[in-house]
């Protein structure tokens, strides 16, 4: 029964996180630079609308000044995307090999998350640069879609339908990751094997992808608003680090199926 | 840690009993479509009360608050009596479930009147348990306020937190012993203290699905909650010699909010079931859960349900 299967993974993932607590570290680590970097941008953006609010009014006035303002702008946003892309991937890669090297029984080690960096993170990158490249093509119909979808099943649904939405996309790309590192596959075909994945188990990755984003929601806020804003980004980033490593058990003890059929 | 393992166990159990007795949704459908009803109705009478002459009078400010004053007196009455009659229900359906949840782990299957057996036995210890522990919330609330304060309002949300983790089985207690409010309270206590953790992690789960930041319970009261701004009508500047021009224009705002009013209920309606039908499974599912947790005892219980699950 596909429910006691995936049961019996949860409790091997909690067995495999409870003996590996390192596994963990990455992620958190990945939690701090965000917090760091969003506290940098927050506060930047306030000084810089305090000290330059008032000549916001002759920016806009001149195109001239705009482009002078709007380029450097849009550069430092390139620069932050790339940024957040390389460190995301890099901490993702190292991740994924260390849950892999830990549901086999070996201790994760330091070297072994940047083994997993070295061998991987090319082909992550790329994957995660063609995902974005397809977002942006798709992204204005998408948009219009998206603000239909939510104005109609959105509200008649309470917002169940926009989370539904977040748990397909989770079903059916979260696991690509896993598969570039546990059957060092290319990108493309990584991400065709994530989907096949959640095409045929689809019900098994729809509880646990609904789990993780209930669970990691949820714990984040419900020590309050203090806690939330403080360790709201640990709590959540240590709970969706859980969930990957439980899905990757489920790869592994499926893969023969999706791989070789 | 091994403790925590038996959850995975417990959610497999009470999926299959899930399965094989559907019959347990039947009970909160029923609430379901009461308070969709209620909703309806909350919705028609402001829609009603739109259109009255007194109404309009009263924007316009050609009504003294004096005669006013019997109407919202009615509407305060009806509020309240539709609040204590909605409490009066879930009551019962929550004491009928209990005991359907009872058999369904303790038996494997529902046996017929076990609704009904169910709410005899069990709703006025439910009822009384509930009144007596909102008031000892009202006790509390100063030094909720102070402990909340102190703590730079970290403490805000963990009180309650811990409150509800050892107030979890006093219900599924009273139900499985057949015991009394204050014993069944006691054990409730006495069985957090000693499964802490798990029933903790355990709560941690159900809450995040129950109370979760989308759809949950909290949501399905749209019905209460919007009719709160129905009401606010746009304040307009008096012009000596244009009352006609005035009164117009309030005419058209209540026509403007009598379509909303229209448009709004049945989407608020259809929106509620949708919620609530949601939050009715995860409901059943953790209930299930809670009862197999407290007969098992996280695997220090003498007897095991031991059930063969036939795939």
């Amino acid at each position: 029964m596909w429910f006691d299967e995936i049961m019996d993974d949860c409790k091997q993932g909690l067995e495999v996180v409870s003996k590996n607590k390192g596994v963990f570290i990455p992620i958190l680590i990945q939690a701090a630079i965000n917090m760091a970097l969003f506290i940098f941008v927050f506060v930047g953006s306030v000084i810089f609308f305090i000290r330059h609010g008032r000549d916001l009014e002759t920016i806009f006035n001149s195109p001239e000044n705009l482009l002078s303002v709007a380029l450097p702008i849009i550069f430092i946003g390139f620069i932050l995307y790339l940024f957040f892309v390389v460190i995301g991937v890099m901490i993702e890669v190292g991740s994924v090999h260390l849950y892999k090297l830990a549901v086999e029984g070996i201790k994760p080690k330091v070297s072994y998350f940047f083994d997993g960096i070295k061998r991987y993170f090319l082909k992550v990158f790329g994957g995660t640069l063609l995902l974005h490249i397809i977002i942006l093509i798709l992204f204005i119909p998408g948009l219009v879609l998206f603000v239909l979808y939510s104005l109609t099943i959105g509200i008649l649904t309470a917002g169940w339908g926009i989370t539904l939405l977040g748990i397909l996309i989770g079903v059916y790309f979260n696991a690509w990751t896993v598969a570039v590192v546990v059957d060092d596959m290319g990108p493309l075909k990584a991400i065709i094997t994530s989907m096949k994945f959640g095409m045929r188990y689809f019900w098994g990755l729809f509880v646990l992808t609904l789990a993780g984003i209930m669970i990691s929601q949820y714990m984040g806020a419900a020590f309050g608003a203090l806690v939330n804003i403080v360790g709201g980004w640990f709590i959540s980033g240590a709970i969706l680090a859980y969930f990957k490593l439980v899905i990757l058990i489920i790869y592994k003890r499926k893969r023969e199926e999706l791989v070789y059929k | 840690m091994k403790k925590i393992h038996w959850i995975f166990d417990y959610f497999k159990q009470a999926f299959h009993i899930n399965r094989t007795n559907k019959i347990l949704y039947i009970p909160q459908i029923i609430f379901i479509a009461v308070k969709l009803l209620m909703i309806m109705g909350i919705g028609v009478a402001v829609y009603t009360g739109l259109g009255q002459r007194d109404f309009y009078r009263l924007i316009i400010g050609d009504f003294r608050f004096e005669q006013f004053f019997p109407m919202l007196v009615y509407g305060g009455i009806s509020l309240l009596m539709m609040g204590l009659i909605y409490m009066i229900i879930s009551r019962i359906v929550e004491a009928g479930l209990y005991n359907m949840y009872k058999q369904s782990v303790m038996a494997g299957t529902i046996e017929t009147g076990a609704f009904g057996d169910g709410v005899r036995k069990y709703f006025f210890s439910f009822l009384l348990g509930d009144i007596l522990i909102f008031i000892a919330w009202v006790i509390f609330l100063p030094f909720y306020f102070i402990a909340g304060i102190v703590t730079l309002t970290v403490g805000f949300a963990i009180i309650p937190l811990i409150i509800n983790i050892f107030l979890t089985m006093w219900k599924v207690s009273l139900v499985m012993n057949d015991s009394g409010l204050f014993t069944a309270l006691g054990d409730s206590f006495r069985f957090a203290n000693h499964y802490f953790f798990p029933l903790t992690i355990l709560q941690f789960i159900h809450w995040s699905f129950v109370k979760g930041i989308r759809g949950g319970g909290n949501r399905g009261n749209y019905g209460l909650r919007w009719t709160e701004h129905v009401d606010k009508v746009p304040q307009l500047p008096f012009w000596p010699g244009s009352i006609s021009n005035q009164q117009d224009i309030v005419a058209i705002v209540i026509n403007f909010m009598k379509i909303a009013i229209a448009v709004l209920v049945p989407v608020v309606t259809i929106a509620t079931a949708v919620a609530a039908l949601i939050k009715m499974i995860f409901e059943v599912f953790f209930s299930l859960v809670i009862f197999i947790a407290y007969h098992h005892r996280f695997g220090e219980s003498r007897e095991l349900i031991e059930r063969e699950v036939i795939l």
